[in-house]
């Protein structure tokens, strides 16, 4: 299933799930994106309405209009909490856009270097 | 106390093999001279630790003779891999109330690891970080147990690793260290040269 | 990190437990092939050993949590194990007449060695094989798997003196091949 659409993105995925992966990856510090939902599903219960997945990697990212949730690996150059905050800025303004300016950003580091 | 359909056991010099067999798994104790005295039973006692050992042997050879294959390993760990054990959430401060960051529990002790392992000689065993980890400002006891090698000064290494891992969770975890302390669980042999694999 | 091929076992779990994959492999290349040569013998071939083994480790691996003494591991693992192999033969229905358990067992399907016995080791496989079913897997968990004559008969789901029973046959057998090869 694809995400919402942005309407004022720069690009028609602009808005996907897919996009916010990609955005992801492209910050310093990232070495890996997780999948975010748990494979028994009680991530998805807990989450609660409308929830969407990725579209090009199912589950990488969890989106809903309340929170969205990502799992990353980062490199252990710099400090986990320092890439962690970057994300958070990504993931915010990608939020804002795709009109879930409230959301909670959920950000966790699951493994920092090799 | 036995299975009535088993025929009448032979006796050796009195007693059956099963009596033997359980005297020699209680470690000949306590000590019976009908049994200890005689040739018969002694012979007998033999022969039953010669078979227990064999058993042993026998799977033990038939383990070396077929050692894992990695197709069949990488099953196992691919098997596996969606159950990392991540442990608890360890927050990472954020002014934006809807900011929920963190580091998990995991992703700490493998920090630990890896800064311990890079200390020569070392191999981290466990690691345990012990308080209230998910509340920020909490107080935290890091406790690492280490394997040492044979030779390597163990008070200056233990130090070294103690360092190395306060510093290194300075740096990625916003945690309140109240302490590190690293305790040698063993003494490994030193190693011989070739690779070990 | 080829040191930790050289870790002793308690490490390696206290490792894996904390979620060390690489250690978690150490103790699958460790241990896995004795589980493997135990598991063919409790099952009677060596069809479904791989996959059971596989099975264990996986098992394994959610409850290292649940080892206490890390050092232990190996025979925490033939537990698992041990329990594993006797839950599938159940599934196969057998056991279900006493009676039929003394005749002897067929040949096993992919003969792990020559058919001349060149050592006192393989006289006792060849005579283990020779088993019927029940005697062959008390012996088993007896001499590898270290269960008590209880334990053997609460996991088997029969009486303590029909353990003993088996086991004296058993041994009877085995005893009187390995003193034929010599």
């Amino acid at each position: 299933m694809s995400g919402t659409l942005a309407t004022d993105g720069p690009g028609p995925d602009a808005g996907s799930t897919a996009a916010l992966s990609a955005l992801i990856l492209e910050v310093p510090g990232v070495a890996t994106l997780y999948p975010a939902a748990s494979p028994v599903g009680q991530v998805v219960a807990a989450i609660g309405s409308a929830l969407t997945l990725g579209d090009a990697d199912p589950g990488t990212v969890l989106v809903s209009d309340d929170r969205i949730r990502v799992r990353i690996g980062v490199d252990g150059v710099e400090a986990a909490g320092e890439v962690c905050r970057r994300v958070y800025v990504v993931v915010r303004d990608w939020a804002a856009s795709t009109g879930r300016a409230d959301a909670v950003i959920d950000v966790t580091a699951a493994t920092i270097g090799g | 106390m036995t299975d009535p359909l088993l025929p009448p056991d032979e006796l050796i010099d009195g007693h059956t093999l099963d009596e033997l067999s359980d005297y020699l798994a209680a470690g000949r104790q306590p000590a019976d001279p009908t049994i200890d005295d005689s040739p018969q039973c002694r012979a007998a006692l033999t022969a039953l630790e010669r078979l227990g050992r064999a058993t042993q042997d026998l799977l033990d050879e038939e383990a070396a003779a077929s050692p894992a294959d990695d197709d069949w390993v990488g099953r196992i760990l691919t098997g596996i891999r969606l159950d990392v054990q991540s442990g608890r959430r360890i927050p990472i401060a954020h002014p934006d109330p809807a900011a929920d960051l963190a580091l998990t529990e995991g992703a700490v002790r493998a920090l630990v690891r890896g800064v311990g392992d890079d200390i020569d000689g070392v191999l981290v065993g466990r690691c345990r970080l012990d308080g209230d980890v998910e509340t920020p400002g909490a107080p935290v006891a890091v406790h690492v147990e280490i394997s040492v090698r044979y030779g390597v000064p163990m008070t200056e290494t233990a130090a070294a690793v103690r360092n190395a891992v306060a510093a290194e969770l300075a740096r990625h975890a916003e945690l309140t260290i109240a302490s590190v302390d690293v305790l040698v669980t063993d003494v490994r042999e030193p190693r011989t040269g070739k690779d070990a694999r | 990190m080829s040191e930790l091929w050289e870790a002793a076992d308690g490490l390696l779990a206290g490792r894996a437990a904390d979620g060390d994959t690489v250690a978690f492999e150490v103790l699958v290349r460790r241990h896995g092939p004795l589980m493997r040569a135990y598991a063919a013998r409790m099952l009677g071939s060596t069809d479904e050993s791989d996959d059971i083994v596989q099975e264990t480790f996986v098992t394994a691996w959610r409850r290292l949590g649940e080892l206490d003494e890390g050092a232990a591991v190996k025979s925490w693992l033939m537990r698992i194990l041990s329990r594993r192999c006797i839950d599938r033969i159940r599934v196969r229905h057998e056991h279900d007449d006493i009676s039929e358990l003394d005749a002897p067992a067929p040949a096993r399907e992919e003969p792990s060695r020559l058919a001349e016995t060149h050592s006192a080791t393989e006289a006792l496989g060849a005579a283990l094989d020779r088993l019927p079913e029940l005697q062959r897997r008390c012996w088993v968990l007896r001499e590898v798997g270290q269960y008590s004559y209880d334990d053997i008969a609460e996991e088997l789901g029969i009486p303590a003196s029909t353990v003993r029973g088996q086991l004296a046959r058993g041994r009877k057998r085995l005893l009187e091949a390995m003193e034929d090869w010599r």
